[in-house]
């Protein structure tokens, strides 16, 4: 090979690389081979196209592998689910449901949280995978995309090739098995969809927003406290990681017996004991710490809720006049009732 | 004081005993406002509030303790001789020497020399049931103490079950579309919930 030859196809090696290297360069430091956040496309067409169609939920628990199938129709911005409940996404962000009786309740206004959440490419990679073919998701190609926090892979998304519809959700565990998937089953574009219908005047059950809240600005593995709100009884502080949720619900009180489900699995968090519980898209972690009852809920893995409940602080001291107090307190409450 | 603490990861410090002093009306104006402020968004003190508050208004809505009959009476004839002996010595100049008649005699016998039954409400007549009734006041307070300190120190008061609705809890972080897209979010929410209690 002549030496202006082989400077060619050094640099055409460089300037266009293939598709499997692409795939291969991935974390961090590893290159900047990262796609478009895939959700924003996802939900730019969901708003824009007309579809309906099944989508399956699986996910697995302490009893085994769990599966339900409802059914979706969007027009108009709107997005209707119908399985156990019905569900409706209006196209200003609202979320209404319906009750069994036929009248709707508002769940929540679609309010933007206080403050943004954190960019999901500031904690995560989303590496485009090469694929020698397109894989079918409800008998459309779609392309991979997997989300990566540092070398492990937490979810693997599957795109529509034509109009960015997020047809296949899947989320791993640390051994790379899928433990939560949303996937269309089916689905029709452009069919003649009804926009779902708008409910006139929904009972508002949405929470109360706080201004303000005793709670940490932010949790271990880059989880930061983006609003507050009060939710009958308890008080709800949202956080963010820029993929995932996690909502920690505070509760003054005890734990009782009867407050536990016996299908959570045990687990130790620092000091305190606690119970984890899968539902179809995510877990729940139930402890006490203090005089507080925490519940955690999200969508993000096991391993994060567990990092992040350590850091949540035992509120209520445990000083003698606190003690002496209390003390006071139960010995009135008896002679009350 | 702010429910705020712009360090990441440190909660803002609760008010403890001054929810009691706020309750009461002894707070100042900054300190109740930032006691107020906190509040509006601590679960934790606006529980401790709210049961403070209850405490406070039982032990006020007690009815008053009525004696029973004749203990009021009872009380005066038995200790108002002894102490007013010598304003009142008409009144008890009956019961006071039968009560004492049998031991102060005895024991004070070279004291008590007096032909007067007042000589039974001298100092050195009345010194051994002042160290009875003192010996009595020791003895209960140290009950007093001790079982303050069992009840301290074993029986830790318990928390009223907080009872948390896991179930309406996911729906309430799940109808709030997150990161993703509203599809993959809200399709889990429809599904019910299989681990309740």
């Amino acid at each position: 090979m002549r030496p202006a030859t082989a400077v060619c196809a050094l640099v055409l090696l460089i300037a266009v690389p293939s598709p499997t290297l692409a795939a291969d360069t991935t974390g961090p430091s590893g290159g900047p081979t990262t796609a478009e956040n895939p959700f924003e496309g996802a939900r730019r067409a969901e708003e824009r196209l007309s579809f309906a169609g099944s989508v399956n939920v699986s996910w697995d628990d302490a009893k085994g592998p769990h599966s339900d199938q409802l059914n979706v129709r969007a027009a108009g911005g709107s997005i209707q689910l119908e399985g156990g409940s019905t569900l409706l996404a209006g196209p200003d962000g609202s979320t209404v449901a319906r009750r069994p009786g036929g009248d709707w309740d508002l769940l929540w206004t679609g309010a933007p949280t206080a403050t943004k959440r954190p960019g999901v490419d500031e904690k995560y990679d989303l590496i485009p995978i090469d694929q020698p073919a397109p894989t079918m998701v409800a008998s459309r190609p779609t392309h991979v995309i997997e989300v990566r926090q540092d070398d492990v892979v937490r979810e693997r998304l599957f795109v529509d090739n034509e109009n960015e519809l997020l047809l296949r959700r899947e989320q791993l565990d640390l051994t790379g098995h899928p433990v939560h998937v949303v996937a269309f089953s089916s689905i029709d574009l452009g069919a003649q969809v009804a926009a779902p219908p708008t409910p006139a005047h929904p009972s508002d059950h949405s929470p109360d927003h706080l201004s303000s809240v005793s709670a940490p600005t932010g949790l271990p593995g880059g989880y930061r406290r983006i609003d507050a709100y009060r939710e009958k009884g308890a008080v709800q502080v949202l956080y963010s990681d820029g993929l995932y949720d996690l909502s920690v619900f505070q509760q003054q009180g005890g734990l009782a017996a009867r407050d536990v489900p016996a299908s959570g699995k045990a687990v130790r968090v620092g000091s305190s004991k606690g119970w984890i519980y899968a539902w179809a898209g995510g877990q729940v972690l139930l402890m006490r710490r203090g005089h507080t009852v925490y519940s955690l809920v999200s969508e993000a893995p096991v391993d994060q809720l567990m990092t992040a409940a350590k850091a949540l602080p035992a509120a209520g001291g445990s000083s003698l006049l606190t003690r002496f107090r209390r003390v006071c307190r139960n010995l009135v409450e008896p002679l009350a009732r | 004081m702010t429910a705020d603490d712009p360090r990441a990861g440190t909660p803002a410090p609760h008010p403890g005993d001054a929810l009691s002093a706020l309750l009461d009306g002894e707070l100042g104006d900054v300190d109740a406002a930032a006691a107020r402020h906190h509040l509006a968004g601590c679960p934790t003190c606006e529980a401790e509030l709210a049961v403070t508050s209850q405490a406070r208004s039982s032990l006020r809505g007690l009815p008053p303790v009525e004696p029973p009959a004749g203990f009021i009476e009872g009380l005066i004839a038995g200790s108002v001789p002894e102490r007013n002996a010598g304003s009142v010595p008409e009144r008890n100049a009956g019961s006071v020497p039968e009560r004492n008649a049998g031991s102060v005699p005895e024991r004070n016998a070279g004291s008590v020399s007096s032909s007067s039954h007042d000589a039974t409400v001298t100092p050195i007549g009345e010194a051994p049931s002042q160290r009875r009734r003192w010996r009595a006041g020791v003895a209960a307070m140290s009950a007093c103490a001790a079982v303050t300190v069992v009840v301290l120190g074993v029986a830790a008061p318990h928390d009223p079950p907080a009872s948390p609705p896991l179930g309406r809890f996911i729906v309430a972080h799940e109808t709030e579309v997150g990161a993703g897209d509203p599809v993959s979010e809200l399709a889990t929410a429809v599904v019910p919930v299989g681990f309740q209690r």
